[in-house]
C-alpha cells in the first residue's frame, strides 16, 4: 500500500526539519499531519506504516497526530518537540558521581 | 541530553514546544518529477504514464505500439518481480529497463529518475512509463510524465471509473481494451464513458482491441498529436522524421 512510501518520505521530512540548526539534537514527541478526505490516503494505514517505519529510530515513539480536513491537503503541520532549558540538570546525578 | 553534566540520561523537561513546518508529503517526490519532466523537455523527450489494473493489457498495447510508430520508443517497465514485460517489449524492439518494487505497489519519482539513468533515451523519442498494475496507489505519484493513460478492459465493468475516482480524474486518455470480447460481457459503454467525462471532463476515451487491432489507429493518432506538440520526431536511428 502507498502509506507506507509516504510514511517513509514522512521520516526523511522530518530528518530535514530536525536537521535545521535551531532543532539539532531535539526529541520529537509527536508529528502532527493534515491529511485531506480527498487525499487518496488512508490515515488507519499511514498510522500503522508510521510505526512500522520509526521502529529503531530515533522517532520510534513519537506520536503521529492526524487531522483529517476536507480537500486533497496531504502535510507535515508541525513538529512538537521537547524544549529543554540548558541549565536543568539530569535527573540521575548519580551517573556523574560514579565515573 | 543533560546540559549540566553531559550524560545521556533522562533530563527534566520544561514541556513541549511547538515547531510549525508545513511541508508536503509529497513535495520531494513532485519536486524529483518536475526535474525529471524538465530534464526529457530539453531533449524533446515526451513521456506517458501507463496505468491500469493488472491484466487490461498494458505490455500488449505498447507492444502493438513499439512495432507500428517510426518515432524511437523508451519504456520503462513496473512490476513487483520478474522482467518479463521489459523482456516483451525487447522482443518487440524496443529498449526497456524493468523496475521491480518488490513489495512496491506503485512507481515514484525516484525509481523512474533512476531508470532513465540506465535506460538514456533518445533525443526526440517516446518514453512510455508502464506502472505497476493498480488503480489506486500509482494515481499518487507525478513519475514526471507529460500524460496520464489509463486502460480499462471491457471485462472490468462499465462502473470502474467512479470506484477508483483518484485514477480516472488524473486520466489525459482512457483507452478501453478487449473490444472483441464485448459480445461476452454485459458492459455498457456509454456508462462507461459518462462516467470517464464525470470524472475528468472532456477526456478522450479509446474503445479499441490489441489482440484483433481494431481501433487502434485513434490510440496512434492521440500519440502523434501529443508527439508533434512537444516536438519528438526522431526514429529510432536518431534521424529526423519527416513531417
Amino acid at each position: 500500500m502507498h502509506e507506507l512510501s509516504l510514511a517513509e518520505d514522512l521520516v526523511d521530512l522530518v530528518a530535514d526539519r530536525l536537521a535545521g540548526p535551531d532543532l539539532i539534537g531535539r526529541q520529537v514527541v509527536a508529528v502532527r499531519l493534515r491529511v485531506g478526505r480527498e487525499a487518496g490516503v488512508m490515515s488507519d494505514a499511514l498510522a500503522f506504516s508510521w510505526d512500522v517505519v520509526t521502529v529503531a529510530t530515533a522517532l520510534e515513539g513519537a506520536r503521529l497526530d492526524i487531522e483529517e480536513t476536507d480537500g486533497d491537503d496531504l502535510a507535515l503541520a508541525a513538529l512538537e518537540v521537547l524544549a529543554l532549558k540548558e541549565e536543568e540538570p539530569c535527573a540521575e546525578p548519580a551517573a556523574v558521581t560514579a565515573r | 541530553m543533560c546540559g549540566t553534566c553531559g550524560c545521556d540520561g533522562p533530563v527534566i523537561a520544561a514541556g513541549t514546544e511547538t515547531v510549525s513546518v508545513e511541508q508536503r508529503l509529497l513535495a520531494k517526490n513532485d519536486d524529483l518529477a518536475a526535474h525529471v519532466r524538465a530534464s526529457l523537455e530539453e531533449r524533446s523527450i515526451v513521456s506517458v504514464n501507463l496505468m491500469s489494473s493488472p491484466g487490461a493489457g498494458k505490455t500488449s498495447l505498447l507492444e502493438r505500439t513499439v512495432a507500428a510508430l517510426e518515432v524511437a520508443v523508451g519504456v520503462i517497465e513496473g512490476d513487483q518481480e520478474t522482467t518479463y514485460d521489459a523482456d516483451r517489449i525487447r522482443a518487440a524492439g524496443a529498449r526497456a529497463v524493468q523496475v521491480n518494487t518488490g513489495s512496491g505497489c506503485h512507481l515514484d519519482a525516484s525509481m523512474v529518475h533512476r531508470a532513465l539513468h540506465e535506460l538514456d533515451p533518445s533525443p526526440g523519442s517516446l518514453l512510455v512509463v508502464e506502472n505497476v498494475g493498480n488503480l489506486v496507489c500509482p494515481a499518487l505519484f507525478d513519475v514526471g510524465e507529460h500524460a496520464r493513460v489509463v486502460i480499462v478492459s471491457v471485462t472490468e465493468g462499465d462502473d470502474k471509473p467512479v470506484k477508483y475516482p483518484h485514477m480516472f480524474a488524473a486520466a489525459d486518455l482512457v483507452v478501453v481494451n478487449k473490444t472483441d470480447l464485448l459480445p461476452y460481457v454485459d458492459l455498457d459503454l456509454d456508462r462507461l464513458v459518462a462516467q470517464a467525462r464525470e470524472l475528468s471532463p472532456g477526456v478522450g476515451v479509446l474503445p479499441l482491441s490489441v489482440r484483433t487491432g481494431e481501433g487502434l489507429d485513434a490510440w496512434y493518432v492521440w500519440l502523434a498529436a501529443l508527439l508533434e506538440k512537444k516536438g519528438a520526431d526522431r526514429d529510432r536511428h536518431g534521424n529526423t522524421i519527416p513531417a
